[in-house]
């Protein structure tokens, strides 16, 4: 049976960063995903690190990675890893032409739709929420019909958030979509298909001109574009001269799309095979060895071998944790020890959903040593030749750090260093 | 996530990743999307009769299917939902013809010179605005049936008789408009020692009757193949097709929408091949006649939507990777959207243009002067659309055997 | 001072009952209930309409009483009474024995149950266990308790009647033994004032005791508690009993796109004590799922529970051997007159008991009219027209929907936003096909409070009850509210965080399969990319 070096199994965030860093270095990749992860939820960021602890402390992950319980990934990576790590994104990204910026060193702040800031690591430039600090006058774009951000709302917040004693204007803009309304209806998703197009872009850009003084700064929702390119948000800073940031929104997330797209074309570049529709059910292992992952496709089953396999399955959303009605949690493919973090015996959920406390069901997952090699409770490794990244880690809750993607990044970027080594 | 309880619309989470990946609700906005009108619909659908009224617009490219993380048969969904709605009101005779591309070729086939007066009568009939009229895009050709059809092509064909056999599935598209290529496809499993059989009995898949509403036809149809199947099966001789939508159909599709209503489809699905994956799963097994000619010539390779979801990758593109001098990339640029008859509808036309157009643009950036694809109506658009030749990867596999001897 | 003849206490199924009666009859009533309609034990069943199938042996009385209500409601309330009829299903596990009793019981006070051979039922409810030995069907049906309450509201405002959400009576006041007004509290801009009446009913369900208290009236009532688990699937279109005394676990009743399984039993001490843990979850589907084999296949929407207010003139009685008829407490015993409690009944004898209630109040303040509620149906049917025009405008799926929960005039006007601004048509709520146009109006016609939380917008258009539990909405209903000025001062996101944990508190005890799936979705939005949870920079 002929093997390629690395498979990866997962195709989110996680998965295609792997492949891309095996291939990168070389190596046959075949990557098998089953779905396309959670871009379209989460908004392109990469979350490094912001609360380690509790909510009302914010920490860059330079300043806290020393705090963090040996538990936690980035423990078990350690910093300079982590910065590695960073270093081959913002590489990636620049070869793509749809640089990010951002470091471990400071926490960057986005505005959110709800006039929040959200505190994060890595990003486009066309989030950037000091461009409103630094302004006096602040315009917020809204979209006449489009359901999934009121400018009205933004304002609302931002107010108590940035203060007062700035001025704001919001301006509305028509997408020219009458077509969609009691249809469809207007999603994010559109405006940004729409601002992909030289002729949306020049509409748009007119149509605020009209209200817009230059040297302000104005707010979009994420609706730059699907493309992994600056091409809109350039053009919308030269014919208007003001700073402009992007918000975040509820999904679906065209920032998300353009990391998306931007990885799938990195991945197609350096010659990563990729499988779609491909649930691997199960793995053929001997002797602490995996040999090859069965995959269901087609009605029948395909073995894939390889020397070195990733699990970067994901976790409870996209099935590579599995949680069974007597609250038993399973990793489906190599049935991986798997680690439930509670305060007390019984505790799976706090009664606070957004609790000042992390969640023990999002700390739950696979345990692993720091070459993201899976490990028991004892810490001896369970396979020889599989690694794992990405949300199915244990240790560490994404939603309450904001440290999803920089994790799965940190993760993936380790597995793929040590799969290469087999 | 429980697989076998495939029609609930329980697993969907409304993540929004099936309205992400959709290529219809990208080209318009009156299309309520994949979500709304598979897992929702499908959920209240028990307060009202009426189906949704954009339901019309979703072309079962399988789209969503690909990027639902929760095994939602979403666009499965839909066409149970069409299906439904075809219940209490009338089919159209456009409908008609179009769910029934094979009662076209069967009536062709039989008749003097049919094909010669059948082509030409399109033509004229498209001058004259009577296709238009009837509701088919006039804008396009339409499909050219061949003067022979490939199962009587089959028949004149002296096959040396070969200990290895495969029985063939050829399809409508291919028994009726492209024979050579199933001619083509023989000849490429000649080269590895198999003999091609086939069944009379066989009958159109059902793809074109499911996406027009004709469900219980398309049942009738699963019924018979499934059992032919099951008996060529039974002595030992797998099942090949070369058309993606013939397959997705038969390994896929039958069991997510007659399961537990006609027997052994799982159990035959799983000895059911599109031919590309049954060649690489030999060449796996180091079985697989290498010896191929030069083909020096530089391609595009298409992987249509069909061939996507059935979670294979895609075998054809990495069997033409094996022919020396041929240089192929698979321009991944989208759906080309014509999705079997959907584009043939007058009202769908511009909109599957639309759709295709990412994909037209693509091939007409590359310069290349031929596309390779394995789906019959994808060759069609692509030529309609991007001006190119088109032809399936066994053709090209084919002339690669024979440039070696 | 504001005035009215009556003042009922308490929006539940009695309280309404009694509020359209009252108003039927000429009585000028109004209603108070200290925070949302049906916020207590009328939201918090499993809805169902009883046959009297259950009571048929244990209880006769009851069961006789059931299906006579059963057949006025069917009647009266054809728009929130779905006529699903139901099975009495016997399991090998069950009494045979039980079983014949149970069929002359029937028989003896009216109740139609006709047998039905098993393999029919099989092909009529496909998830049905194979091990079912006896089947028979039953005029059970299915209630929606929020329909109901706001349907008789509905009819009496017809007649006059009103209500004020949202106002907690905290005193009733008396001089020289004659009840003269009440003293509430507005909960929103915490405003006390009093109101004058002459009469005051107390139908305040398991608050009933802390009501009477005001006036050092003893009135036990027993806070009982039964938990209920919403499966997100229509797993059968009948309501299907276990054919056995009854017990916990036992009913499973469809409520549109969910099937609600339940319940339990058990004594609280305050009615107010409504988590749900996962030990009560697992106990009921392991009886569950003894009819229904695949049961722990289908994904659970959430899990809940509410207070039986049991009565008894013993304070020790606790449980199920407490009677569930309902009594009538004329306080005029206590040294006050002019004040009356009812305690204990069921959902589906509401209006029974109201009109007794009523009669007790009409004969105070020499009314003679009759009670008409068993004759007139609660609100008029939908006008065809309307459906018509509503198809143009909504998702076909949504239009019998929205038009059930909002009744025909309320349809009318969401109608008429909808063609008068196009934007109106958009659908914030996609699971459950609620459009902003619903949305506007529920808000702004909100009489009846001060002020709104969005939970008041879930409870009367479902918003945030269907799959995906608020993911969507919450943000869309807010940003929709802020955009059209309908936000007052509400702090967006304490509201938001607000709406989501009271979704959350129904899903933290079933945190497994697609449930916790659906709350990685939530928190990832909110916490992970809209950060409503952590603190400012």
């Amino acid at each position: 049976m002929k093997a390629c070096d690395v498979v990866v199994i997962g195709g989110g965030i996680s998965g295609i960063l792997a492949a891309i860093a095996a291939a990168k270095k070389g190596k046959s990749v075949t990557m098998l995903r089953y779905g396309y992860g959670a871009f379209e939820i989460g908004g392109g960021l990469i979350d490094l690190m912001a609360y380690p602890n509790n909510k009302k402390e914010s920490s860059s992950l330079k300043n806290c990675i020393n705090t963090l319980p040996n538990d936690h990934p980035y423990s078990k990576l350690g910093l300079q890893r982590v910065e590695a790590a960073v270093e081959f994104l913002l590489e990636l990204t620049k070869e793509e032409g749809y640089a990010y910026e951002g470091s471990v060193d400071e926490l960057h702040w986005v505005p959110t739709a709800v006039g929040t800031m959200k505190p994060t690591g890595l990003y486009p430039k066309s989030f950037d929420a000091q461009v409103l600090k630094k302004a006096d006058t602040i315009y917020l774009v809204d979209f006449k019909g489009l359901k999934d951000y009121y400018a009205k709302l933004t304002e609302k917040m931002l107010n108590k958030t940035i203060g007062k004693d700035k001025k704001y204007e919001i301006v509305t803009v028509d997408p020219r979509m009458e077509d969609a309304i009691g249809g469809r209806d207007i999603m994010i998703m559109d405006i940004a298909r729409w601002l992909d197009t030289k002729e949306g872009q020049k509409d748009c850009a007119n149509q605020l001109q009209a209200f817009v003084k230059p040297g302000a700064a104005i707010v979009f929702p994420q609706v730059l574009g699907t493309m992994p390119s600056y091409d809109a948000y350039d053009k919308m800073k030269s014919e208007l001269q003001c700073d402009i940031t992007e918000a975040l929104c509820i999904p679906p997330s065209a920032a998300g799309m353009r990391l998306s797209r931007l990885l799938h074309n990195a991945a197609r570049k350096h010659g990563v095979k990729i499988i779609e529709k491909a649930r691997v059910n199960s793995a053929v292992i001997t002797d602490g060895v995996c040999g090859a992952v069965v995959v269901s496709g087609g009605g029948k089953e395909h073995t894939y071998a390889a020397k070195s396999f990733i699990l970067a399955t994901g976790g409870y959303y996209s099935g590579g944790l599995e949680v069974l009605d007597n609250n038993k949690i399973i990793e489906p493919i190599f049935n991986l020890p798997i680690k439930i973090m509670s305060q007390k015996e019984d505790e799976w959920a706090n009664v606070e959903l957004f609790s000042n406390q992390k969640q023990p069901f999002s700390l739950a997952g696979v345990m692993v040593n720091h070459e993201m090699c899976p490990v028991n409770e004892k810490g001896e490794k369970v396979l020889k030749n599989v690694f794992t990244a990405g949300r199915n880690l244990c240790g560490y809750d994404f939603c309450f750090e904001k440290s999803g993607n920089g994790v799965a990044l940190a993760s993936a970027y380790q597995a793929a260093a040590s799969a290469m080594e087999v | 996530m429980d697989e076998t309880k495939i029609n609930l619309p329980d697993c969907c989470i409304s993540c929004t990743a099936c309205i992400t990946a959709c290529p219809v609700t990208a080209a318009t906005h009156k299309f309520r999307g994949p979500k709304m009108v598979g897992p929702v619909q499908s959920r209240l659908h028990f307060a009202d009769d009426e189906m949704d009224s954009t339901l019309y617009l979703c072309s079962n490219c399988k789209n969503c299917d690909i990027a639902c993380p929760s095994s939602v048969p979403i666009s499965t969904m839909n066409m149970l939902a069409r299906a439904k709605y075809y219940e209490t009101h009338k089919h159209t005779q456009r409908d008609a013809i179009l769910g029934h591309p094979e009662k076209m070729g069967w009536l062709l086939e039989r008749m003097p010179l049919g094909a010669f007066f059948a082509n030409v009568g399109a033509s004229i009939g498209t001058s004259l605005g009577m296709v238009k009229a009837m509701g088919l895009a006039d804008e396009r050709p339409l499909p050219q049936f061949a003067s022979e059809t490939f199962g009587s092509m089959l028949k004149r064909k002296k096959q040396a008789v070969l200990d290895k056999k495969v029985v063939f599935f050829p399809g409508c598209v291919i028994n009726y408009n492209e024979p050579q290529v199933g001619m083509d496809f023989v000849e490429v499993m000649n080269q590895n020692g198999y003999e091609v059989l086939t069944e009379d009995d066989f009958v159109c898949c059902g793809s074109p009757l499911v996406t027009t509403g004709y469900m219980a036809e398309a049942k009738r149809n699963a019924t018979k193949n499934s059992h032919l199947i099951k008996q060529c099966i039974d002595k030992g001789y797998p099942i090949l097709t070369i058309c993606t939508s013939c397959s997705l159909m038969l390994v896929q599709e039958y069991h997510e929408l007659f399961q537990d209503e006609i027997p052994d489809l799982e159990e035959n699905a799983k000895h059911i091949f599109d031919a590309s994956e049954f060649l690489m799963d030999i060449a796996q097994q180091d079985q697989l006649n290498t010896n191929f000619g030069e083909v020096n010539h530089k391609f595009i390779y298409h992987a249509p939507c069909h061939l996507r979801a059935q979670g294979i990758g895609l075998p054809s593109l990495e069997l033409l990777r094996l022919v020396p001098g041929l240089q192929i990339d698979d321009i991944d640029a989208g759906c080309c959207g014509i999705s079997g008859n959907y584009g043939y509808k007058a009202e769908n036309y511009e909109r599957s243009m639309k759709i295709g157009k990412n994909l037209v643009n693509a091939v007409k950036e590359s310069c290349v002067d031929t596309v390779l694809t394995d789906c019959g109506t994808c060759r069609n658009q692509i030529s309609h659309g991007a001006q190119v030749k088109v032809k399936h990867p066994m053709t090209i596999l084919a002339e690669s055997y024979k440039n070696k001897q | 001072m504001e005035k009215a003849t009556v003042i009922v206490i308490g929006g539940g199924a009695t309280g309404v009952g009694i509020l359209r009666d009252l108003a039927m009859r000429g009585v000028d009533t109004m209603l108070l209930e200290m925070r949302d309609m049906v916020n207590g034990s009328s939201s918090r069943y499993h809805g169902l309409l009883h046959s009297g199938g259950r009571y048929a042996v244990k209880d006769s009385e009851a069961g006789r009483e059931c299906i006579e209500e059963n057949m006025i409601l069917r009647r009266i309330g054809k728009h929130c009474v779905e006529a699903t009829e139901g099975f009495f299903v016997r399991l090998p596990e069950d009494d045979p024995a039980y079983e014949k009793e149970w069929v002359e019981a029937c028989k003896k006070i009216n109740l139609p149950a006709i047998q039905l051979d098993p393999m029919e039922a099989w092909h009529l409810e496909p998830n049905l266990t194979h091990r079912a030995q006896a089947v028979y069907r039953v005029p059970d049906a299915a209630i929606d308790g929020f329909r109901m309450a706001w349907q008789n509201i509905d009819s009496a405002k017809r007649y006059g009647g009103r209500v004020k959400t949202y106002t907690e009576v905290i005193r009733v006041n008396s001089s020289n033994g004659q009840v003269t007004s009440v003293t509430v509290q507005d909960y929103f801009t915490k405003q006390k004032y009093d109101i004058e009446c002459d009469f005051v009913v107390n139908a305040a369900g398991p608050w009933a005791g802390k009501v009477a208290g005001f006036s050092n009236i003893p009135v036990n009532v027993q806070p009982d508690r039964g938990t209920l688990i919403a499966f997100n699937h229509r797993i059968t279109s009948r309501i299907v009993n276990r054919l056995h005394k009854s017990s916990d676990g036992d009913i499973f009743v469809p409520h549109g796109s969910i099937t609600i399984l339940g319940t339990t039993s058990r004594a609280v001490d305050s009615p107010e004590d409504t988590q749900v843990t996962t030990a009560e979850v697992e106990y009921l589907l392991r009886i569950g799922e003894l009819t229904f084999e695949d049961l722990r296949g289908f994904r659970i929407l959430r899990a809940f529970c509410g207070s039986r207010p049991l009565y008894t003139a013993d304070a020790d009685a606790k449980g199920r051997g407490v009677s569930r008829g309902f009594v009538i407490l004329d306080h005029e015993h206590d040294g006050l007159r002019g004040f009356a409690s009812i305690c204990g009944g069921k959902f589906t004898t509401y209006r029974l008991m109201a009109e007794k209630m009523a009669d007790l109040v009409c004969r105070y303040i020499n009314n003679t009219t009759v009670c008409r509620t068993a004759e007139e149906e609660l609100v008029p049917d939908i006008d065809a027209v309307d459906i018509k025009k509503a198809r143009k405008y909504f998702p076909s799926f949504g239009v019998k929907l929205a038009a059930s929960r909002l009744g025909q005039q309320k349809f009318k006007k969401v109608i008429q936003r909808m063609e008068a601004e196009p934007l109106k048509r958009e659908i914030v709520c996609e699971c459950e096909n609620v459009t902003m146009a619903e949305i506007e109006e529920m808000v702004t016609t909100t009489d009846t409070a001060s002020d709104y939380t969005l939970s008041d917008i879930r409870r009367k258009t479902r918003m945030g009850m269907g799959t995906c539990q608020g993911a969507f909405c919450t943000f869309r209903s807010m940003g929709m509210l802020a955009q059209n000025d309908l936000m007052k001062d509400h702090d967006a996101i304490a509201e938001m965080k607000d709406f989501l944990q009271a979704r959350y508190k129904g899903i933290s005890p079933v945190m497994w399969g697609n449930t916790i799936r659906e709350v990685e979705l939530m928190r990832g939005i909110y916490d992970g990319v809209l950060n409503i949870g952590g603190g400012i920079d």
